[in-house]
């Protein structure tokens, strides 16, 4: 993810906790651990509360899935956050593209920031940029209709992003 | 029964596990022996709680 000068990239941070993950979603079954809940539903409380703060109502969130170091990323998940107002009380969603673990598909979920940060993650922090203005208006209603953003769907899933790749998509750059 | 009160016979009866209630931010997180067995919402955690497939 770039950073562009005419947008904030703001951070939010839980305290950290070293945990097995793959991709952008753990794929291993085992029962969560306390401290993992407490700190995944601490880092969704505190990103709303940033986002809120934000002013934005679209904007591109990311999670640091695994540990990429090694390639000087700091996060693997990248999904679209948005305020839904459609109901009694406005409420943040996450549109993004969760890979089936163990195969090469993957899906596109609408997720709250509770179920986008209990994923294990590799560390509890996240990350988010504003769209412009313009985009947001734009987006905001595409975002919120199932059929619409279903029509450049691909089933095909590549964890590795390639600019010219025509066969899958892949939610981590 | 509180849901403490709860968890405290069901480790007493049980296995003699040890039963926790961690309250947070947006909820309380109940667990045996280490694992969650629930996760409680408050009203805050309720609004950040929501799964939905989107496409096939």
């Amino acid at each position: 993810m770039s950073r562009q000068s005419s947008v904030a990239l703001l951070l939010v941070t839980a305290t950290c906790l070293t945990t097995s993950a793959q991709a952008g979603q753990a794929c291993e079954q085992k029962a969560a651990d306390p401290q993992a809940v407490s700190e995944g539903m601490a880092l969704a409380v505190a990103t709303a509360k940033a986002l809120d703060a934000s002013g934005a109502n679209v904007l591109m969130l990311a999670r640091a899935g695994q540990h990429l170091s090694a390639y000087r990323l700091n996060y693997s998940h990248l999904g679209f956050a948005y305020l839904d107002t459609g109901g009694a009380k406005a409420v943040w969603c996450v549109l993004h593209r969760l890979n089936h673990c163990g195969t090469a598909t993957s899906a596109l979920y609408r997720q709250g920031f509770g179920e986008f940060f209990l994923d294990r993650p590799y560390r509890f922090e996240a990350a988010f940029v504003a769209l412009t203005p313009e985009l947001q208006s734009r987006l905001l209603p595409l975002l919120k209709d199932n059929v619409r953003v279903g029509v450049l769907n691909e089933v095909g899933y590549s964890m590795v992003a390639y600019a010219s790749g025509q066969t899958c998509q892949q939610s981590n750059q | 029964m509180s849901p403490t009160a709860g968890l405290a016979a069901y480790a007493t009866s049980r296995d003699r596990a040890v039963a926790g209630v961690t309250a947070v931010a947006a909820g309380n997180v109940l667990s045996v022996a280490g694992q969650v067995i629930a996760f409680i919402p408050n009203e805050i955690g309720a609004a950040l709680l929501h799964n939905e497939r989107v496409t096939r």
